[in-house]
C-alpha cells in the first residue's frame, strides 16, 4: 500500500486520521473522526468509504485502483456507502476505457467532476481514434462541464454521418466558437431555413427603423418585431407600414 | 397456444417470477402450466436500485417477467393531455409494464426503473375500475386504451387479458376499449364478443422504418392483415402512424405507407388514423445512441427542445411531415380522418390552419370531458 498516495489523496479536502484494522492509512491525526469509531471494526469499504467521501467520483476511482492493487475491495458496496447506486456494467465500461485516456482529459473530468451518467455521452463510442480527437481537443480548450459533454457528443454524432473536417476542428482557439460551428453542422436544415427566411425579410421594403428578424426558441422559429419611435405618432405610422406589409411577411413565412 | 406463439414467447423469456400474492392468478397459473422451466424463485430474483437502467439493463428486463399485482389505481387520464398539447380524451389503464418488442424510440427506455417485464395479476381489480368509471361518467362516451405502458397485445395468448376487460363492456355501452399494439396477435380475439366497443389499433410505420427502428415487432404487411382479420369480425379498426420519423426518403416512404393503408381499408372502416412526430425526453437521447448507434433513423434527425422539454424535430419540419401525409390521404379520400396527436395548438394551426375542435371530422374527438379523480375509484 503506497501510503504517501492514499494520504494525499485522502487529506485532499479534509484532513483527518485514517486507519483500518491494523493498516495506517495516515500518520498525522488532524481534526476529528465525526461519527467514525474507529474502536468498532469497519469493513475495508467503509472504511475507505468514510475517509474519501470528499472526493470526486473519479478521484474515487483512482483510489480504488490503488487500494485494489493489494486487497480485495468490493466496488457496489464501496459506492453503497454513499447511498450511491453504481451500476455495475456502467463502471466496468468506465473502468475500462479511462485506461486510454491521457492524462489532460483524466484532468479534465476530474476537475469538472464528471459522474458515471455524464460519461455516458462517451464511453459507448465505438472508433476510439475520433473519441480521442475530440477528448484531447476538450482537454485543449478547457470549457466548462457542460459545453464539454455537449462538444464530444455534436462531434460523434456528426463523425457517425461524415459531416466534419478534423482539419477545421483544429483551428478552433476557444470552446464557445467550437460548440457554434459543431450545433451549426448538426443542425444545418434548420439553420438554413432560419437563414433564408431572415434573407427574405430583409428583402421586405420597410422604413428605416423597423426590423424583423428570425430568432429560434427550441423547435420553432418566430418572428421578431423591433421598432423604434420617437413618439406616439411615430409609432403608429411605422406600425401602419408594417401592416401593409404584412402579405409579404406571409409570403416569406410560406416560401421558406 | 399455437406452436409458432409458444415458440416466440419461449424464445423471448428467460425466467418469470412470481410475487407469493399472485401465485393463484389466473395468468401465473397459465405461465406455471406453460413454461415450467422457466419459473424462478421469487426471492432470488435481482433488485436493482437505479434512475434509469444501463442498456444492459434494460435489454435484459425484456427477457424476465415478473407476475404481481398493482397497487395503486389502474385508471389514469393519458398524459398527452397537458397545457402544451391539444387533449383528445383518452384515458388509460396499465396492465403491465415493458414490452418484449424493442423500438428504438420507445419512451419506457427513460421512464422504466424496474429490471423485469411486470405483468400486473389483480385484472379483477381493473375490470372493477373500468367498471366505475364508465358508471360516473355515463352521459359521456370515453375511450380507454391499455397500450400505454406495455403493448396491448404483446402479451395478450398468455395473458387473457382482453377477454377479462370486455367482461366490463357488456353494461357500459360508454366505452370503447382501444387495443393498441405492434404485433400481429388476433386470432385469440376472434371469437370473443365484442360488444363492438372494441378498436384494435396498429402503430404502423413505413417497411424501412419498422425493419430499422422497431425490433422484433410484425411486419407492417403482417400488421395490415391482422387488422383485416379483426376487421372482418366487426372490430373497430384505427392507425396510428405515431411516431413519424425523419429519415432521407421519408416522403416517399410515407406516402407508399398511405397508399398501403388506402388500397386495403376504405376510410369508413377505420374511424380515425393519428399521427405524432418523434419526441423523447432529452435524457433518453443518450440512451437510444448506445442501444441503437448514432446511424440509426431515431438519431439521425434535427431535434430541439421544445415547450414540453421534450425533444422534438423544428416545428415546420413536423408540420410538412404531417401536412405531406394527411395531403395523401386526403388524395385516395376526403373522408379519411386523420389527427394529430400530442402536438401543440402552434402545429395544428400550420398543418389545419385552425384548431382541432373546429376541423370537421375531428371535432367530437377533443370535446372536453370532465376530470376523472382516479383517488375516488
Amino acid at each position: 500500500m503506497n501510503k504517501v498516495l492514499l494520504n494525499s489523496y485522502l487529506t485532499l479536502k479534509t484532513p483527518r486520521s485514517y486507519a483500518w484494522k491494523n493498516l495506517i492509512l495516515s500518520e498525522s491525526i488532524k481534526g476529528g473522526l465525526g461519527s467514525f469509531d474507529l474502536s468498532l471494526e469497519y469493513s475495508l469499504e467503509e472504511s475507505l468509504a468514510y475517509f474519501s467521501k470528499t472526493l470526486s467520483f473519479f478521484s474515487k476511482l483512482e483510489l480504488l485502483d490503488e487500494v485494489q492493487k493489494e486487497y480485495d475491495v468490493d466496488v457496489k458496496k464501496y459506492f453503497a456507502c454513499f447511498s450511491f447506486y453504481l451500476d455495475l456494467n456502467l463502471y466496468n465500461r468506465i473502468a475500462k476505457v479511462k485506461l486510454k485516456w491521457s492524462n489532460e482529459f483524466l484532468q479534465w473530468v476530474k476537475e469538472k467532476d464528471l459522474n458515471p451518467k455524464d460519461c455516458r455521452t462517451f464511453i459507448y463510442a465505438d472508433d476510439e481514434a475520433d473519441l480521442n480527437f475530440i477528448l484531447d481537443k476538450v482537454s485543449m480548450l478547457k470549457p466548462s462541464k457542460m459545453n464539454g459533454l455537449k462538444i464530444i457528443d455534436l462531434y460523434l454524432d456528426l463523425k457517425a454521418y461524415n459531416m466534419i473536417d478534423e482539419s477545421l476542428i483544429k483551428e478552433f482557439k476557444t470552446d464557445q466558437s467550437l460548440l457554434k460551428h459543431l450545433h451549426k453542422l448538426k443542425f444545418k436544415e434548420a439553420f438554413k431555413r432560419d437563414e433564408q427566411l431572415d434573407l427574405h425579410f430583409s428583402k421586405i421594403d420597410l422604413l428605416k427603423n423597423v426590423k424583423l428578424k428570425v430568432i429560434r426558441e427550441g423547435d420553432m422559429n418566430k418572428i421578431e418585431l423591433n421598432i423604434r419611435a420617437w413618439g406616439p405618432a411615430d409609432l403608429l405610422k411605422q406600425m401602419e407600414s408594417v401592416q401593409k406589409k404584412i402579405k409579404e411577411i406571409k409570403n416569406a413565412w410560406s416560401i421558406s | 397456444m399455437n406452436k409458432e406463439l409458444f415458440k416466440h414467447y419461449n424464445e423471448a423469456f428467460e425466467s418469470i417470477y412470481i410475487h407469493p400474492e399472485s401465485m393463484d392468478s389466473k395468468v401465473a397459473i397459465n405461465l406455471r402450466s406453460l413454461f415450467p422451466k422457466k419459473i424462478k424463485d421469487f426471492d432470488s430474483r435481482k433488485k436493482i436500485r437505479a434512475q434509469t437502467l444501463s442498456p444492459e439493463d434494460f435489454d435484459q428486463s425484456k427477457k424476465e417477467i415478473l407476475v404481481m399485482p398493482y397497487k395503486g389505481k389502474f385508471f389514469k387520464q393519458c398524459p398527452g393531455g397537458n397545457q402544451n398539447s391539444a387533449c383528445c380524451n383518452y384515458f388509460v389503464l396499465n396492465l403491465g409494464s415493458q414490452c418484449h418488442f424493442n423500438c428504438s424510440y420507445c419512451y419506457l427506455q427513460s421512464f422504466l426503473n424496474s429490471p423485469f417485464m411486470v405483468i400486473y395479476s389483480n385484472i379483477d381489480e381493473a375490470r372493477f375500475e373500468l367498471s366505475k368509471v364508465a358508471k360516473s361518467m355515463k352521459d359521456h362516451r370515453i375511450r380507454v386504451g391499455t397500450g400505454e405502458t406495455i403493448d396491448s397485445l404483446g402479451l395478450d395468448p398468455l395473458t387473457n387479458y382482453t377477454s377479462e376487460l370486455v367482461k366490463a363492456l357488456k353494461d357500459n355501452s360508454n366505452i370503447q376499449l382501444e387495443l393498441k399494439t405492434k404485433s400481429n396477435f388476433v386470432d385469440h380475439l376472434l371469437d370473443m364478443n365484442h360488444y363492438n366497443q372494441v378498436t384494435v389499433s396498429w402503430s404502423v410505420n413505413p417497411e424501412e422504418v419498422v425493419e430499422s427502428e422497431e425490433h422484433e415487432t410484425a411486419t407492417l404487411d403482417q400488421r395490415l392483415e391482422a387488422a383485416r382479420k379483426v376487421l372482418d369480425k366487426n372490430f373497430s379498426v384505427a392507425f396510428h402512424i405515431d411516431p413519424v420519423i425523419w429519415h432521407p426518403d421519408w416522403e416517399k416512404n410515407y406516402k407508399r405507407l398511405v397508399k398501403r393503408i388506402c388500397s386495403s381499408f376504405k376510410p369508413n372502416e377505420v374511424p380515425y388514423v393519428s399521427l405524432g412526430a418523434l419526441r423523447f425526453q432529452t435524457e433518453q437521447a443518450q440512451i437510444m445512441k448506445e442501444r441503437f448507434s448514432r446511424t440509426s433513423f431515431v438519431n439521425s434527425g434535427e431535434m430541439f427542445v421544445s415547450k414540453d422539454k421534450k425533444l422534438r424535430y423544428d416545428s415546420r419540419l413536423r408540420s410538412k411531415m404531417f401536412k405531406t401525409i394527411i395531403d395523401e390521404f386526403k388524395s385516395y379520400s376526403r373522408s379519411w380522418r386523420v389527427f394529430l396527436c400530442m402536438e401543440s395548438p402552434e402545429t395544428w394551426l400550420q398543418t389545419y390552419g385552425d384548431s382541432p375542435r373546429r376541423v370537421e371530422g375531428l371535432d367530437e374527438l377533443f370535446v372536453p370531458k370532465p376530470l376523472v379523480n382516479t383517488e375516488t375509484l
